[in-house]
């Protein structure tokens, strides 16, 4: 199932996550892999049901794909180094908008006589305190 | 930190792409050494005195 090669693609740094294209290796496999969504959605016929399906398990197939390849790419110590800080200080500036964000959803609600908050907002901060928590565990554990 | 990389690598006549597959690094990180830019883990360094052919990891790199 995993056809991409780590040799083909490179750590995105600018522009977001997941992976840049390094070769034409990895630009022929996006390109074919978009064709084949493409011819897929054709064979699926009018369906919406069946399009929706088509294109779900396409996704899968690319994003296992595609992390196969992160778990794989080589990093070495600077560039570990580089993608810690660079990953921390996205997750403060995620953190500061998340954090703002429910506060003035309670202030606004408040207002207005109820109390809601988005719980995917306070879900996001709960699973980040998580991952923080078992994160510092495992590293305290292991050196 | 300074470091002696550049000078011994060029009397080896080794690039700086040859070097950081000699040690498992990308070319940057050999140009961020030379230029003082990074400090190496004890690792990298013991790995590029051993590349260069030099004994003590201070022959390569000098703390300033």
């Amino acid at each position: 199932m995993i056809i991409a090669k780590p040799e083909w693609f490179t750590r995105r740094k600018y522009g977001g996550w997941g992976l840049g294209i390094k070769t034409w290796q990895g630009a022929v496999y996006m390109a074919a892999m978009f064709i084949a969504l493409i011819v897929l959605l054709q064979l699926a016929g009018d369906s919406v049901e069946t399009k929706l399906l088509v294109t779900g398990v396409w996704m899968v197939f690319l994003l296992i794909d595609v992390f196969d390849v992160m778990w794989k790419l080589k990093k070495d110590e600077r560039e570990r180094m580089h993608e810690a800080i660079a990953e921390r200080n996205a997750a403060w500036g995620m953190m500061v908008v998340i954090t703002l964000g429910i506060f003035i959803e309670i202030m606004y609600n408040v207002m207005n006589n109820s109390f809601y908050v988005n719980p995917f907002l306070v879900g996001a901060l709960a699973v980040g305190v998580i991952i923080k928590s078992v994160s510092n565990y495992k590293l305290e554990r292991e050196n | 930190m300074k470091t002696k990389i550049r000078e011994f690598r060029k009397e080896q006549k080794i690039t700086q792409e040859e070097l950081a597959s000699m040690v498992e690094v990308t070319r940057q990180t050999i140009n961020s050494l030379e230029q003082g830019k990074y400090n190496p883990s004890l690792e990298l360094a013991y790995k590029i005195t051993k590349a260069l052919n030099k004994n003590k990891i201070e022959d390569v790199f000098i703390m300033d």
